[in-house]
C-alpha cells in the first residue's frame, strides 16, 4: 500500500445491516460462480 | 503502464445491461467466461449526496470454475474499469469481499491495479469499517477531474443500507 489506509469504527449494530447487504450480494455470487444460477450472457458491442 | 495488448476483448452484455446496471464479459484462452458488472450504488451514501448518485459499485466473477492462473485477466479487469471511467465519467466504488476472511488482501489487489493504470489520470481512495467483529474494506476510484471526490467516502451512510 502505497498509504496507511484510514480506518472508521462503527458498532456491529449500525454495520449489521451492511454486512447483510455485502453477503446477499456474495451469496448471488457464490451462486453463479457454482452454477446454480445461469446468467445470460448475450454478446453485445465490443466495449474495450 | 498498461499492456493493452496483453488483454482479452471485452464486450457487452446486452442480456443485463439496462438503466442502472452495466454488465460486460469476456472469454479468457481457456474457455472460462467472466462477468463484470456495474450498478449504481447511491444507496451506500447519504440521500442528501447528490453528486453520490451517479457512484457504481463494481463485481467481477467467473462463470463456473476460476481459470488457470492467467495475467490478462487482470490486466483486462483493469482495462474495462478505466474504460468505464472514462466513457461515463461515473466514480467506482469496490466493496471488497470479507466472507473468506481476505478483505484487505482484495484491497491491496485494486492497490496495485490502480498502480498499474492511474498514471495521474484517476484518484483512489479506501477505508476500513471496523467493527468489534470484521473490518470492510472500502475504495473508491475516479477521474482525476472529478471536483467531489475527497467528498465521497465521508457521505457513505452504514446506518440504513439494506
Amino acid at each position: 500500500m502505497n498509504k496507511e489506509v484510514k480506518t472508521v469504527k462503527i458498532s456491529a449494530a449500525d454495520a449489521k445491516p451492511f454486512i447483510e447487504a455485502i453477503s446477499k450480494k456474495q451469496d448471488y455470487k457464490n451462486k453463479v460462480v457454482s452454477g446454480e444460477v445461469k446468467v445470460n450472457v448475450v454478446k453485445g458491442a465490443r466495449f474495450a | 503502464m498498461l499492456d493493452l495488448l496483453n488483454t482479452y476483448e471485452v464486450f457487452i452484455n446486452e442480456g443485463a445491461t439496462k438503466n442502472d446496471d452495466f454488465e460486460y464479459f469476456f472469454t479468457t484462452d481457456f474457455d472460462v467466461t467472466y462477468i463484470l458488472g456495474f450498478s449504481n450504488a447511491s444507496y451506500l451514501f447519504k440521500t442528501e449526496c447528490l453528486e453520490c448518485g451517479n457512484i457504481y459499485g463494481f463485481r467481477f466473477y467467473p462463470l463456473g470454475k476460476k481459470s488457470k492462473r492467467d495475467p490478462k485477466i487482470n490486466l483486462t479487469i483493469i482495462k474495462t474499469i478505466q474504460k468505464f471511467i472514462d466513457q461515463y465519467n461515473f466514480p467506482i466504488i469496490y466493496v471488497c469481499d470479507i466472507s473468506s476472511g481476505e478483505g484487505l488482501g482484495r484491497l491491496h489487489l485494486f492497490d496495485r491495479w490502480f498502480q498499474l493504470f492511474s498514471n495521474g489520470n484517476y484518484l483512489k481512495n479506501q477505508q476500513v469499517f471496523q467493527t468489534p467483529f470484521q473490518k470492510i474494506p472500502i475504495g473508491i476510484i475516479s477521474s482525476s477531474s472529478d471536483s467531489n471526490f475527497n467528498r465521497y467516502l465521508d457521505e457513505i451512510d452504514y446506518t440504513w443500507m439494506g
